[in-house]
């Protein structure tokens, strides 16, 4: 049977976006469904790996390389776990290579978090950062001078250095956190999300004029440089090499609102750079099933108009969970909505409300239960039915990343971990 | 409020990725953007005291806010019904009725297409249409073509009766102002060996829909509807060559227009490309492509994309020897149909292609191919570098010459 791609991946977010890079890097024709343009903009864009350890042992983690070691001792149902940390490494290294390429590069070599300071003045706790985002460390004891603007909504400078001048008391560390609200940016709206700024500041013009504004408030005790995540979005990290240049001063930014311009950027510029590497996207459609027939999996699409099929040898799940609407729940039953897989948890909407051990959510950790290599088990019926399909990302079971802070990290190592299933199993 | 809409106001959960899709939004702060122009406004439209209303005229119809939404939500039809509240309570724009009705205006002004085209080049006339309809008197207007496509088809010898049958809608381009469009698809359609029905020429309505005219849309629609069934009901596939005339038939017809049977023509419309890379996956003559020494940049039209089809005129682009395909992705050309053509929209129209313009430039391609003649005609005009449909390309691969006139 002649087959439109080897490999189909329903979900543009980070799991499929990998698994789709990962299987095209392997050499195979890939193609990548999505029903929006997938919901990686709306994530700060920042690769959790591990925040935090379940259960009593859990806080706010560093030492990433050790929290994973604990973590596969003490839950093997983490997704991690089945893995393998080996894996887990590679789908780290994997992602180090291909973010220079894709123009929006990282920092970090994943053992590690840094401890990134958020819009609320909390602390993310971050293995991967956009070299961006990477120099807001708040163990740095430089003098820190956070910056906002009167008509940029949501954003509130002083809500942060108090936090974060609080979280530092209590750790002991230098550096005080000072911050400054400047007047609106001429011509602007006098209502601005990030995402207008961003998109006002991709004017020369405008990104001289703020420029011009940051300097005046620098003072010598200036360390460097917190500002809202508003640098632009299309051309990726290249004005804020320009602003930090042109001020002579270290510059990180802060994802501000929602969706936020760092989870945009890695959305908008990892989807170009596939396309240019050959990967298929078709966005706008809506699957409405997968089969397994004669050898190969027969996807049903739902195109305005009428339904559709497109074959492919492998199929990758990454549809999300009941967030992202890969499973759906209705008062009795939480079903898997594409190929109709096992749900874990398939019953919790009929029972009596608990939290499940170690304080994470029962909904959360309700998924499909797959293997090692991302293949879901099969409980009943003929295990050749789900033969070379593969589950990605949130759809999977056993993990709340609420609670592990542990969310795109899981994400790019199921990513990767299906990609190259799909590209290599027979 | 009809119910139907009521439930996509509860389907949008304010994520807000609609507005940081929308080309226009992204260019002006005029503009609050889909989200709170279509569902939030459309809960406040009884009662509007934050000055939204006007705004409404920045929604270019382009679709992009609804490929960008996780849930699902029909921002432009939201934004199509309050526009058509908004003009029907205000009074309708005789500009917005003129340029909603291109398949009108192009039989009258085929009926001299020389004196047509002469008149609206003059530049005392452009200045009057300017100010006095609010047509922008920059933006060159697409000339009439003196022979359209019915009366070539009629003209020339017929090729042989097949069983195989397609019909071709070619909208009001096609037929008047670019017959070569036409023409080309019509010719690789037969090297296919398929005979070709052209219904009468007719507006899709889509330009109607977009300028706050649903009942006269509507009514459009209905023709359409009748032309077309009794070939459907035969099991001929109808064949559009323009982006924005497929999405009306496949999509708008039932969303906006809500049409009985409009579903049983939407299954059976295909986009020209679509259709194409269909057969040649099948095997019909996808060889046969002669070498064409060009350099050519690939733009994608948002109502292609609208459609969910992916990008089947640049994978056949591909096919062709010799011809070395570049894809400008940089979103929408900012022409939008007739949103480009308004005195007041038309610098923001320049504005928000202004990144893919650049792109072109930096290409320095020998041609721009899009399946989408409005943003062709705004690639020109904003780069200076000839913009073709990609069936034109296609046909020439094939090995045809155009003929002399």
């Amino acid at each position: 049977m002649i087959m439109d791609y080897d490999v189909i991946v329903i979900g543009a977010g980070l799991s499929g976006l990998i698994a789709a890079a990962r299987a095209s890097a392997g050499g195979r024709s890939v193609l990548v469904l999505a029903r929006g343009q997938g919901v990686l903009a709306l994530t700060t864009g920042c690769i959790d790996i591990l925040g935090c350890l379940p259960g009593p042992e859990g806080r706010c983690l560093t030492d990433v390389a050790g929290g994973l070691q604990r973590l596969a001792a003490i839950d093997p149902d983490h997704p991690y776990a089945k893995i393998g940390l080996d894996l887990v490494q590679e789908s780290i290294e994997f992602w180090q290579q291909v973010m220079p390429a894709v123009g929006y590069p990282y920092c970090g070599s994943g053992a590690v978090n840094y401890l990134l300071p958020t819009a609320l003045g909390t602390v993310r706790p971050t293995a991967l950062a956009p070299a961006t985002m990477a120099g807001g460390d708040i163990r740095n004891e430089a003098g820190t001078l956070v910056v906002g603007w009167l008509n940029l909504l949501d954003w509130h400078p002083k809500l942060i250095a108090d936090g974060i001048n609080d979280l530092r008391n209590r750790r002991g560390l230098g550096g005080a956190w000072s911050s400054v609200m400047l007047d609106a940016l001429p011509g602007a709206a006098p209502e601005l999300t990030p995402v207008m700024m961003a998109r006002f500041l991709e004017n020369a013009q405008h990104l001289e004029l703020l420029i011009a504004g940051l300097r005046k408030s620098l003072t010598p005790g200036t360390g460097r440089v917190g500002l809202p995540a508003v640098l632009g979005i299309d051309e990726g990290a290249a004005l804020f090499r320009q602003v930090e240049t042109r001020l002579g001063c270290p510059v990180f930014e802060i994802p501000a609102g929602q969706p936020t311009v760092t989870g945009l950027r890695l959305a908008q510029l990892l989807i170009k750079f596939l396309k240019q590497y050959g990967v298929g996207f078709r966005f706008n459609v809506s699957v409405l099933s997968a089969e397994r027939r004669n050898g190969a999996w027969q996807v049903m699409l739902d195109l305005p108009g009428r339904a559709a099929v497109v074959t492919g040898g492998a199929l990758v799940l990454a549809t999300g969970g009941l967030i992202g609407r890969g499973l759906e729940a209705d008062r009795t039953q939480i079903r898997e909505c594409v190929a109709g897989l096992p749900v874990a948890g398939r019953d919790l909407p009929g029972q009596a409300r608990e939290a499940s051990g170690w304080g994470r959510d029962p909904f959360a950790m309700a998924g499909v239960v797959v293997d090692g290599r991302m293949r879901p088990v099969a409980t009943d019926g003929d295990p050749e039915q789900y033969r070379r399909l593969f589950v990605a990302g949130s759809t999977l079971a056993g993990y709340d990343p609420a609670v592990g802070k542990d969310g795109l990290g899981v994400a790019l190592a199921t990513g990767y971990v299906a990609g190259n299933a799909a590209a290599t199993e027979g | 409020m009809d119910l139907p809409i009521r439930s996509e106001l509860d389907k949008c959960i304010k994520c807000g990725l609609c507005t940081a899709s929308c080309p226009v939004a992204s260019r002006t702060g005029g503009f609050a953007g889909p989200k709170h122009l279509g569902p939030e406004m459309t809960r406040f439209r009884l009662d509007d005291r934050l000055g939204l209303e006007a705004q409404i005229d920045y929604c270019c119809n382009c679709r992009t806010c609804e490929q960008a939404c996780p849930s699902g939500v029909k921002i432009s039809l939201l934004n199509a019904c309050y526009r058509h509240d908004l003009h029907t309570r205000q009074g309708l724009k005789l500009r917005d009725g003129i340029l909603g009705r291109p398949g009108m205006m192009a039989r009258l002004g085929s009926l001299n297409a020389g004196a047509t085209n002469y008149v609206l080049n003059n530049r005392l006339v452009r200045a009057a249409l300017d100010r006095g309809l609010g047509i922008a008197r920059e933006r060159p207007l697409p000339a009439y073509s003196r022979e359209n496509l019915k009366k070539w088809f009629q003209r020339r010898r017929q090729p042989d009766s097949s069983p195989n049958k397609v019909v071709y809608f070619p909208g009001c381009t096609a037929e008047y102002n670019l017959p070569e469009i036409g023409r080309s698809v019509v010719n690789i359609l037969e090297r296919c060996s398929y005979q070709v029905i052209l219904p009468p020429p007719n507006c899709c309505g889509l330009p109607l829909a977009a300028n706050g005219f649903l009942e006269d849309a509507a009514r459009m629609a209905g023709q359409n509807l009748d032309n077309l069934l009794p070939f459907v009901r035969q099991g001929y596939p109808v064949i559009v060559s323009c982006p924005s005339c497929g999405l009306a038939l496949k999509s708008e017809y039932e969303e906006f227009h809500n049409l009985p049977q409009a579903r049983s023509l939407a299954a059976n419309v295909y986009d020209f490309s679509e259709w194409l890379l269909t057969l040649q996956q099948r095997g019909a003559p996808a060889s046969g492509f002669r070498d064409l020494a060009l350099r050519v940049a690939y733009h994608t039209p948002c109502h292609l994309k609208a459609q969910g089809i992916g990008q089947p005129s640049l994978e056949i682009l591909k096919k062709i020897p010799s011809l070395q395909v570049i894809e400008v992705d940089e979103g929408c050309c900012g022409m939008s149909g007739s949103f480009g053509f308004k005195k007041e929209q038309y610098r923001l129209s320049l504005e928000i292609g202004a990144r893919l313009f650049n792109r072109i430039r930096e290409i320095a391609p020998d041609l721009v191919a899009s399946d989408c003649s409005s943003c062709c005609m705004q690639i020109s005009h904003a780069t200076g570098i000839g913009a073709v449909h990609p069936a034109v390309l296609i046909d020439q691969a094939y090995g045809r010459v155009e003929e002399k006139k």
